[in-house]
């Protein structure tokens, strides 16, 4: 099992990359004003310009999410792989969680200011973005911290085990 | 650390080299170097009991407190 969630990880990490090129695209394409784009805006925004913006701050937000997802990916695939080596409790799957941590942390806050562009498009425009804070992610970033010190004193633990005869 | 293994000395006196000992004891040899050149941070009692019967010595015999050691901040 640790095995193939590895695989997966790899090839989420790869759609992710995918999705931040596609995202970055998106932000391009709004950015350089087309008429084609600004039409089509203008069905469903009153001042076409805003939403163009709106629209791109929300794909700006995806690309400056990839990153964090990057490493939680890399950070877990390498976790993982201590595990399978038999000895998941070394210093470097504390620095691993810590930074898994930082990640999910900085994923809310991403999560915060989508939110504000939800709210700013809702306010503007009518338009519900269907954004709701995710109380999940917080406690999330909680727990991998907490886990990051569970890891730290079970590294200890494993080092002095090691050390005796 | 100011607690040292003078395991060299008892088995010089009882003619047995390391290798000796390990097959008694059925420690690995890498545990019994450790041990010997103080890699070691702690010994189970039942290592100590194990080395002792092979041996046939007091945990006195193969231990040793030096105070003039200083403490490293492992201790």
């Amino acid at each position: 099992m640790l095995r193939l969630t590895r695989v997966v990880l790899i090839w989420l990490n790869r759609l992710n990359w995918l999705g931040a090129a596609l995202a970055l695209a998106g932000v391009l394409l709004l950015l350089i004003p087309p008429t084609a784009v600004e039409t089509q805006l203008a069905n469903r925004f009153p001042d076409p310009a805003t939403g163009r913006l709106a629209i791109a701050a929300v794909f700006g937000i995806v690309v400056l999410v990839a990153p964090c997802v990057h490493a939680i990916f890399t950070r877990l695939t390498a976790l993982i792989g201590t595990a399978i080596n038999g000895r998941p409790f070394v210093p470097e799957n504390v620095g691993h969680l810590r930074t898994i941590g930082w990640a999910l942390l900085a994923i809310q806050l991403l999560d915060l200011a989508l939110g504000g562009v939800a709210g700013f498009v809702d306010r503007t425009t009518g338009i519900a973005f269907g954004w709701s804070p995710s109380l999940t992610g917080w406690l999330a970033v909680l727990l991998v911290f907490v886990l990051a010190r569970v890891f730290a004193t079970g590294a200890e633990m494993q080092d002095e085990v090691e050390a005796t005869v | 650390m100011a607690v040292r293994i003078t395991l060299d000395e008892v088995l010089y006196q009882r003619r047995l080299t390391l290798t000796d000992l390990a097959d008694r004891v059925g420690i690995t040899l890498a545990n019994l170097s450790n041990l010997k050149t103080g890699k070691a941070r702690a010994i189970r009692f039942t290592t100590l009991d194990a080395i002792c019967r092979a041996l046939d010595c007091q945990p006195g015999d193969i231990l040793a407190f030096d105070p003039t050691t200083p403490q490293t901040p492992d201790d």
